[in-house]
């Protein structure tokens, strides 16, 4: 009971939230934020639940985002189509290097998703005569949801643009609880806690380990939709493997293996980038970076450990759940 | 009937012959005991017979079926499951989430049901043989602890309970009660005749000689990866190779 009403206050809090801050500035900020949640949320899967740690998770959001970004500018493609397209693509990428995962463990693992992202930062670079190279993709066309005869909505203003992703941040949360709670969310968290173990009872991990990296590419496909339309330019840098650290950090920040985890960590670290900027460029990263450190010295379990920590203080409340 | 048939096993590691040319087989409702010095090839024959390991030659037959090669996960879904020798057990979910992955098996999966959530009778169904195991383990009244926060004893019943969630045909215990004291053991092979009574076959590999030849109604003795003696406890330590190589001149039933 208490927990719905947390969540209704949460959905209000955010159906709200633009209004309270009216500067179109902040409203950008909301809306990066939102993709980030996508992101972090569905690297969670993989990196929270299921143990191996993926590096290659910004390479996805920029698959999708070339995807949906081509064929808005070439064929006039709507929103629909372009997250068809995008969550097709990221999908087949996420398989390739799941397949890998299946031979290699922890750090040649993180070695080999580490190359596959910046192998992909090199196509966006080179494939010139797709991709432009360096110069970017410009003028990609504001999102367009439209069925024949029923309605056309073109999401132009950055306020419209905030409640489509809002929409797509409550469906990638809620299909992240559901997929948590059934069958597979226990078969991943087994094989994040001891494999051979979860294979000795059956559970096929070779087969939910692919899985896993098909279903978290393709929400960092989403995001990449969301991203390209809402930016309007994309580059090959904003895909680069230090965008896939970050996300990473956003995920120990926030709190691995939970739902408000990678919520509080975009959140956050987004505000902190921002904040850092009142100092001068130089010192800006280093105040972040110094920042990060005590985080991940104080709070091991990121800022949804800290509260459940706190919680079991106040309430004296003995054991966890896997939320 | 023949429910598990080993045809001339052979494994080797490097120059280092772990298994050569072992039968045996396994009747159905028997209680097996696995015995022989550290180094003999046990594990290494469980290891193959679940999988974990490809024999370099010979045969594994499951019910008349060949199952060599086949990999590790198939065998539990034919119901061939081990516990490890050591304690394997998701250590930092609780007792009751241990075994609900163990049920990993029973349990429906599918897009509607990740989606939508399984049905109450089948979230129902999956509460109670969590519930069965672990009355019948007794670990009840610690369903809501952290597995590695229970004692050591209690951790093998727990690793135990996870591999009854996965509804065992053939059962195999890697020295189940190695570390445990002469209580811990008493109370642990009861649960093992239990188990047994629920037409469950087990094969137990163990040092602990009492609990092995008062328990099992077979014993196999092993040493440098050669089967060297198989018969009824009473035989085996009569068997003039088995007390030179493992027992020593000293042992007398305890």
């Amino acid at each position: 009971m208490k927990r719905w009403i947390l969540i209704a206050l949460a959905v209000a809090f955010s159906l709200f939230l633009p209004f309270i801050f009216k500067d179109d500035y902040y409203r950008y900020l909301f809306v990066m934020m939102g993709i980030n949640i996508i992101l972090v949320s569905s690297l969670d899967i993989l990196v929270g639940y299921t143990g191996s740690i993926s590096m290659a998770h910004a390479a996805f959001w920029g698959v999708g985002a070339y995807g949906s970004a081509l064929l808005a500018i070439h064929y006039h493609v709507g929103l629909i189509g372009g997250l068809f397209v995008s969550i097709f693509v990221s999908m087949i990428f996420g398989i390739l290097i799941g397949y890998p995962s299946l031979r290699l463990k922890g750090h040649y693992f993180v070695i080999v998703t580490f190359i596959f992202g910046i192998i992909i930062e090199i196509l966006l670079r080179n494939l010139v005569q797709i991709t432009r190279g360096p110069m970017g993709l410009p003028g990609i066309p504001p999102a367009r949801l439209e069925i024949p005869g029923l309605l056309k909505i073109v999401f132009s203003s950055t306020l419209s643009y905030y409640y489509l992703v809002l929409v797509f941040v409550f469906i990638i949360l809620i299909l992240k609880v559901r997929l948590i709670h059934s069958k597979m969310g226990r078969a991943l968290i087994s094989i994040r806690e001891d494999e051979i173990l979860a294979e000795s009872v059956g559970v096929n991990t070779a087969f939910y380990k692919v899985l896993t990296f098909a279903i978290s590419s393709s929400f960092a496909g989403i995001a990449g939709t969301l991203y390209s339309h809402f930016i309007s330019f994309i580059g090959p840098e904003t895909f680069s493997f230090f965008k896939s650290f970050e996300l990473f950090v956003m995920n120990l920040v926030g709190g691995k293996a939970t739902l408000v985890g990678p919520i509080l960590g975009s959140c956050a670290l987004i505000l902190l980038e921002e904040w850092a900027k009142i100092f001068s460029p130089a010192i800006a990263r280093v105040v972040y970076g110094i920042i990060l450190i005590l985080f991940i010295i104080y709070m091991p379990l990121g800022i949804a450990g800290l509260i459940s920590k706190l919680k079991t203080k106040v309430m004296g409340k003995r054991g966890h759940e896997i939320t | 009937m023949k429910l598990l048939e080993i045809i001339e096993l052979t494994k080797k590691f490097g120059g280092f012959c772990a298994l050569s040319k072992v039968s045996f087989s396994v009747e159905s409702g028997e209680l097996l005991g696995l015995v022989g010095p550290n180094g003999a090839g046990k594990t290494t024959l469980f290891n193959i017979v679940t999988g974990l390991y490809k024999a370099d030659e010979g045969k594994v037959f499951f019910k008349e079926q060949d199952i060599t090669g086949l990999k590790f996960h198939q065998h539990g879904v034919r119901g061939i499951i081990r516990t490890f020798q050591l304690t394997r057990i998701f250590s930092s979910l609780t007792v009751q989430e241990n075994i609900e992955i163990g049920c990993h098996l029973q349990q429906k999966g599918g897009i509607k049901r990740t989606l939508l959530g399984c049905s109450r009778e089948e979230r129902a169904q999956l509460e109670e043989n969590v519930k069965g195991i672990l009355t019948f383990t007794g670990l009840m009244n610690k369903k809501k602890m952290i597995s590695k926060h229970l004692a050591f004893g209690e951790q093998r019943v727990l690793e135990l309970a996870i591999a009854l969630g996965a509804n065992p045909i053939l059962l195999l215990l890697d020295e189940p009660v190695a570390g445990m004291n002469p209580s811990e053991t008493k109370r642990f092979m009861d649960l093992v005749h239990q188990i047994r009574g629920r037409e469950t076959t087990l094969v137990i590999i163990d040092h602990d000689m009492p609990a092995i030849m008062n328990n099992c109604s077979k014993v196999i003795v092993m040493d440098h990866g050669e089967k060297i003696a198989e018969g009824k406890p009473s035989e085996i330590v009569e068997n003039r190779t088995v007390i030179e190589s493992y027992l020593g001149k000293g042992y007398r039933r305890a």
